[in-house]
């Protein structure tokens, strides 16, 4: 097992984890807050994971995002500069329907893979501009284990939701 | 950078957000269950440490530190390795109290320590190789086992810190 078939088993594992979470849930699921207002919904966690990924993938590869190049920007009604959410307005994000949620992060999921996927030994200690303007320069392997990490944590906060919505033990 | 390389450094990852989801979290809030029907701090914590003890040591074929270093007395719980959350009742979540942040983040930090001595032994062939669990078709391979540890307890110690936010108040770590 390779460097790069292990990132891409984790994060197909983990994406599949994310399906069980969302399936046959409804689009008032996606914005409900079951922990409480001010809480990260379910529709705002997932379309984050996927503008981290977009957004990392994108600059490894030294290409458009998909966001916008798939001009998702205007299908989620928020074009130009993106709002930070914070605790108090989270619940403002609108994630629209399933179709356009999931489409977004199957897309994403799709060309990521394909970015990873062609990532030799050599680019994994090639530096990459930060997504975040200010923060330093880091190499692509770094970038990968942020992607993990981010994106994974917010899966297994899906699959908690879950938990609230459809009882404990729903798995 | 190889693939033994990538998961010490995503269980690093996991172990540091422990530390920084409990460090000084008073007992009473890492024991409490954010919601009705749901996972408590100190319960999702122990749970992620339990599998990943569980997993590494049965790659190094060797008993679990829960049982060979006392962790499941200092837990108050039985002398079982059986025993790692999967499928716990909610009273059984209930039940998972610790006395300090101390004593999760004690277990974590001795189990991140054993897989990361087991880790650095690990070579890209033998991430190959086949663990015999019939039950599985095909055989897990050694890095597969991995994989589903990283993909597991990121994914909870994600959990640990929604349920902080749940408990201590959203936006907690922006402070």
């Amino acid at each position: 097992m390779s460097t790069i078939e292990l990132y891409a088993d984790t994060i197909r594992r983990s994406d599949a984890d994310l399906h069980r979470a969302l399936d046959d849930l409804s689009t008032e699921d996606l914005r409900n807050q079951p922990a409480g207002e001010g809480s990260n919904p379910i529709g705002w966690l997932v379309w984050h994971l996927t503008r981290t990924r977009d957004t990392i993938s994108a600059s490894i590869a030294g290409e458009t995002s998909i966001w916008e190049s798939g001009g998702w920007g205007a299908r989620f009604g928020l074009e130009g500069e993106l709002p930070r959410f914070a605790p108090a307005d989270v619940h403002l994000f609108d994630p629209k329907d399933f179709a356009t949620l999931v489409g977004y992060f199957d897309a994403v999921a799709e060309k990521s893979l394909k970015i990873v996927e062609g990532l030799t030994d050599a680019d994994m200690t090639r530096m990459v501009e930060p997504t975040i303007p200010g923060r330093p320069a880091q190499p692509v392997k770094n970038r990968l284990a942020i992607i993990l990490n981010d994106n994974i944590q917010h899966i297994g906060q899906v699959s908690y939701l879950r938990g609230l919505i459809r009882g404990h033990g729903w798995y | 950078m190889d693939g033994a390389a990538v998961i010490a450094d995503a269980l690093g990852r996991i172990n540091r957000v422990l530390h920084r989801a409990m460090d000084g979290v008073p007992a009473e809030t890492l024991n409490k269950q954010p919601a009705p029907g749901s996972n408590s701090m100190a319960w999702l914590a122990w749970h992620l440490c339990r599998v990943q003890d569980h997993h590494i040591s049965d790659l190094l074929e060797v008993p679990q530190l829960w049982v060979s270093d006392g962790w499941h007395e200092k837990f108050g719980m039985a002398k079982d390795e059986s025993e790692t959350g999967t499928g716990h009742t909610l009273e059984q979540v209930a039940a998972l109290e610790v006395d300090s942040a101390g004593l999760s983040l004690g277990y974590a930090d001795a189990v991140f320590e054993r897989a990361k001595q087991y880790l650095a032994t690990v070579t890209p062939e033998g991430l190959d190789a086949e663990i015999n669990e019939p039950q599985y078709t095909p055989l897990p391979t050694i890095g597969v086992r991995l994989v589903s540890v990283i993909s597991d307890n990121t994914q909870h110690a994600g959990q640990v810190m929604y349920a902080r936010g749940m408990v201590q108040g959203f936006g907690w770590m922006n402070v």
